[in-house]
């Protein structure tokens, strides 16, 4: 007799196999009933559907500008795509949906929307700003207990579930006009855009950086000590005047030494 | 407030789209019931509005990521993040499914069948025995909607649910809309299933709409409770006593208010029934 985990190999493969040709379903066969009106297939068909469509729904919630720009049709069949080529890895579904931005790169059918993967990646970045760990913001009073050594040791640190982005188009401007109802045009010829997403209490931000503030949010991001900072960019900024800039912004949120 | 609470009455699922309603206008609603799997984030807005509710009401926590049917060995992260809510939230109640959602380590968020073998008896009871041991208290059980029939299956479910109740002493979640369905699809008599479970264990009762597709009933959740899963309801309590009831609604969901109204229809059952108690 077959034993369970064989079954339950064989069900998933039956369900996860994107090609007519579905060896697993086929053996299957041999375990399942005919149920009342339903055969084999229709009975392994009913939770394909229910599995597909609860990722499909989790990934249009985690993605809802991306669903927007394209429309349910197309969501739908690029998100069926993905969820063939990538199992969801975690009991956790907010865990889910991670690599779109990646797929929606390498998917012809979107060539046309050159911007779609970068407003994925800022979707993604949302997404995990907004199940971060909370945080209270940077201890200024514990940061001047520091002395002169812990000082120029010290790692500061970005709001956790904080993300760095980079896009050739206004992806910021996009997901804003895709908020509501708005249609204020967006000029996708801008440049290059530096973004930081990030929550503060229980606020979202999307904050588009200037070049030094992009600088040292990423050495701080590569944990690079304040010392190592200060000397690998002084020809680029004043750290005196710059950090305290981004702890203001709420940028900078923390610190070890 | 764990040790001595219990649920009593008509309850209602937590969905989001509810927060600010119930955060604002407090209504009178015996308990919730949280989907533990939507707060297994670190932190944010979900797990805030959780701690308000917690502070006005009892909550029941109820999941589908123990993955109690799979031949996997339990998710030791999963159920360590299961055990940090229970302690900062402290539900009356946890409960989860007699169901497969995972194997390999590949989720598929969707509550699976497998067959009622005794190979199952063994895997399905240990996990529930590891789940008890760490959590230090009972894990109420679910049965589950199937539309699946396996030819290799050795006894009926209520015979499964009988014989793991007997080797881990967990506690039962007995859904009248499950078991409407399931009796629909594989063609057994629903009296008989409820009449065999052992009434003692049963913590919980869950009452959902499901959707006729013709050729078999699909549990949707976002339908108005059935005339006929109602009646079951009735003749559930008869064996059931007036356990504390669930209404559940996970798609489309509706108005606070038309949950409230449904809330109040089980609640008038569970009177009902607590009279024809005192009768007895």
């Amino acid at each position: 007799m077959i034993n369970l985990h064989t079954l339950q190999h064989l069900f998933v493969d039956a369900i996860f196999e994107d090609t007519e040709i579905n060896p697993a379903l086929n053996e299957l066969e041999n375990y399942v009933s005919f149920n009342k009106k339903l055969n084999c297939k229709e009975q392994v068909n009913i939770y394909r559907s229910s599995i597909f469509g609860g990722l499909i729904s989790a990934l249009r919630e985690i993605y809802p500008v991306c669903h927007k720009l394209v429309a349910d049709d197309f969501f739908n069949f690029m998100a069926t795509q993905y969820i063939y080529l990538h199992k969801s890895l975690s009991p956790d579904l907010t865990d889910y949906g991670e690599h779109l931005a990646e797929f929606i790169s390498t998917f012809k059918t979107a060539a046309t929307l050159p911007y779609l993967s970068d407003v994925a990646k800022l979707e993604w970045s949302w997404h995990r700003a907004f199940h971060a760990l909370d945080h209270s913001g940077l201890n200024i009073n514990k940061l001047n207990k520091l002395n002169e050594k812990q000082q120029n040791n010290l790692i500061f640190n970005t709001p956790p579930g904080s993300s760095l982005i980079t896009s050739c188009f206004p992806i910021h401007k996009i997901w804003n006009t895709n908020q509501g109802d708005s249609n204020e045009p967006v000029n996708l010829d801008e440049g290059l855009v530096k973004l930081i997403v990030w929550r503060n209490g229980y606020d979202m931000h999307i904050d588009e950086l200037l070049d030094d503030e992009w600088v040292l949010l990423n050495e701080i991001n590569n944990r690079v000590s304040l010392n190592n900072i200060c000397d690998n960019n002084s020809h680029l900024f004043n750290t005196e005047t710059l950090i305290p800039q981004c702890v203001k912004r709420g940028w900078i949120a923390d610190f070890s030494i | 407030m764990k040790a001595t609470q219990l649920l009593h009455g008509a309850g209602i699922g937590l969905r989001s789209q509810h927060y600010q309603t119930i955060l604002e206008n407090k209504p009178d609603v015996p308990w919730f019931e949280v989907l533990t799997d939507n707060y297994m984030g670190a932190g944010g807005l979900p797990l805030y509005h959780l701690e308000q509710v917690r502070n006005n009401y009892p909550i029941s926590f109820h999941g589908v990521g123990l993955s109690l049917g799979s031949a996997d060995p339990i998710n030791v992260k999963y159920l360590n993040k299961l055990k940090q809510l229970i302690n900062r939230y402290q539900p009356v109640q946890v409960s989860d499914h007699l169901a497969w959602v995972s194997i390999n380590n590949h989720y598929t968020h969707e509550l699976l069948p497998f067959p009622y073998t005794h190979e199952a008896i063994e895997i399905v009871s240990n996990k529930i025995n590891q789940v008890q041991d760490f959590l230090g208290q009972a894990l109420i059980v679910e049965n589950p909607s199937t539309y699946l029939d396996f030819n290799n299956s050795e006894m009926l479910e209520w015979i499964f649910i009988q014989e793991i109740v007997n080797r881990t002493g967990c506690e039962l979640l007995i859904d009248i809309n499950n078991v409407y369905v399931s009796a629909s699809n594989h063609g057994f008599n629903p009296i008989e299933y409820i009449s065999n479970i052992p009434e003692k264990q049963v913590k919980e009762i869950h009452l959902a709409g499901y959707e006729d597709r013709q050729t078999y009933l699909y549990d949707t959740h976002g339908y108005r409770i059935h005339e006929a899963v109602w009646n079951l309801y009735e003749i559930a309590l008869s064996y059931f006593d007036a356990t504390p009831t669930l209404i559940e609604w996970d798609s489309d969901i509706p108005d606070f208010e038309f949950l409230l109204n449904e809330a109040s229809k089980a609640q008038n059952y569970l009177n009902q029934s607590k009279q024809q108690e005192k009768i007895a």
